[in-house]
């Protein structure tokens, strides 16, 4: 007798290892997201955490270690890749908006390639996501006529059209001016209250704290601290989260 | 003086030559359309070879595409070091002797656009190269993470990207062919400049080699003028080119 066991991770990591020639970013990582649960990752520059963020999808292909996605080894000899990265989606600092298309088309070229939507269908639900995100109005635009927080909102539409398992946010904010993160924020922390299983890395504290269910510190590859955010961010345990902490603060 | 116009500009010597000459005319843009859309297939299967990478630790999966960018560089090395009319004239004269069931009996044109079809290939492929390079690895990275594969984000993503951005430069190549389709003369192909040659060989006047310049002009410079508009329209609206600050 056989049964299916529902898994209550939605993305897992297992001794994950990622070398740069000599220079090793990730010595190690192991780190389970529950289903549902927020994970912001902080640390500072060069720490290694948009590197992991980057091989939980392998976009980056780790040197060892496993990544699952739900059940699903990602890093499996036979996996399908492409079906499987998918089902994470990635938001980009950088946007990476397909700059030829028109924001509906963005959002819609996933779904039309990859789960072999028709057009109607595809549009359809594009127009549904931007309307989620605030953008109705824009969806004929290219993608540089909008200000750098209204494609990063596209970007999220984008990604939330291959209905993701979990999202995949690396510094999402970082490129954008001040006044533009807030929309951004508003539209992840919609998200999480949603019940989106999400990895976040930010450098945004007051983000972490307030959306996110666990925080997580990077340095020199390794997972130096992890726990609720708000007990992470007032009593850091470890000497390097204080001083970082004391930094960014 | 009058001897000179009469040469050059005899309206007399070249009325009864007009009809082949535009033959020759139609047969020089056919020749350049064909050959350009086939070299366009092969530059872009060659630009994609040479594009190849496998992320694969292992040796063995990475020699797969190793050996293809071999192939590739060779081919495009190959075909830029050889003068077109030398592969116009092997292909010409090998083919009805290579015993090849299909090409064995193909006509002078056919011969002519396959040979020019393969060397433009070459050029084309390394002007889409600088183009699919210039396109950014995020672009990629976006598609490849929405489930793409490689082949859907080189289709839908990159390479629309890239061939705009090397239109220039790819026009020009086209202009350059349009001309190299005289070529194909010395494989008796009565393009253009092989219509103008007999005709003055019949007459002694120079006027119809006056005229076939004349339906090169009447190609190109439209064109030319077309890209430079195009360049502008790019410039315009990408913010892209010479800066002027008053």
């Amino acid at each position: 007798m056989s049964h299916v066991v529902e898994s209550v991770y939605a993305l897992r990591v297992e001794e994950l290892h990622k070398s740069f020639g000599e220079h090793e970013v990730l010595c190690g990582i192991d780190l389970q997201v529950h289903k549902g649960e927020v994970v912001c990752v902080i640390g500072p520059s060069g720490s290694g955490k948009s590197t992991l963020l980057r091989c939980m999808n392998l976009i980056e292909v780790p040197t060892s270690g496993r990544v699952f996605i739900g059940e699903d080894e990602l890093t499996a000899r036979r996996a399908k890749t492409n079906h499987l990265r998918s089902r994470a989606g990635m938001v980009f600092q950088s946007f990476n908006l397909f700059p030829h298309y028109s924001v509906r088309d963005n959002v819609a070229l996933a779904p039309m390639k990859v789960k072999g939507m028709s057009r109607e269908e595809a549009h359809e639900r594009a127009d549904e996501l931007l309307a989620r995100v605030g953008l109705s109005a824009h969806a004929d635009k290219r993608p540089r006529a909008l200000s750098g927080g209204q494609q990063q909102r596209v970007a999220i539409a984008r990604a939330l059209a291959m209905d993701p398992e979990v999202m995949l946010f690396d510094e999402a904010t970082s490129a954008l001016d001040p006044e533009l993160v807030v929309e951004v924020l508003t539209v992840m922390r919609e998200l999480a209250e949603g019940g989106m299983t999400m990895v976040v890395v930010t450098h945004e504290i007051g983000f972490a704290r307030e959306v996110g269910d666990r925080l997580i510190f990077i340095d020199g590859g390794r997972i130096i601290e992890s726990g609720v955010p708000a007990e992470v961010i007032a009593n850091p345990r470890e000497e390097r989260t204080k001083q970082f902490l004391a930094r960014v603060l | 003086m009058e001897r000179l116009i009469d040469l050059f500009f005899s309206w007399d010597a070249l009325e009864p030559y007009l009809p082949s000459l535009v033959r020759g005319f139609w047969l020089t843009v056919q020749i350049t359309f064909i050959s350009f859309f086939f070299a366009m297939i092969g530059g872009i299967f060659l630009a994609v070879l040479r594009q190849q990478r496998s992320a694969s630790p292992e040796p063995i999966v990475r020699a797969a595409p190793a050996f293809a960018r071999f192939i590739a560089v060779v081919y495009i090395d190959l075909m830029r070091g050889l003068p077109a009319l030398l592969v116009v004239l092997i292909l010409y004269l090998s083919l009805p002797f290579s015993g090849i069931p299909l090409l064995e009996d193909v006509g002078n044109v056919t011969v002519g656009i396959i040979g020019l079809s393969l060397v433009y290939a070459a050029y084309l492929a390394e002007i889409l190269r600088a183009g699919i390079e210039s396109v950014e690895r995020g672009q990629v990275e976006a598609a490849r993470s929405l489930g793409m594969t490689s082949g859907e984000t080189m289709r839908k993503v990159v390479l629309p990207q890239a061939i705009r951005r090397v239109m220039p430069p790819l026009m020009n190549e086209f202009i350059i062919l349009s001309k190299d389709t005289s070529l194909l003369t010395v494989i008796s192909v009565t393009e253009l400049v092989g219509a103008a040659r007999d005709a003055q060989s019949q007459t002694f006047n120079s006027t119809s080699l006056i005229a076939a310049g004349v339906g090169y002009l009447i190609f190109t410079i439209p064109l030319t003028r077309l890209l430079d508009h195009y360049i502008e329209r790019e410039r315009r609206q990408h913010g892209a080119g010479t800066v002027v600050i008053p």
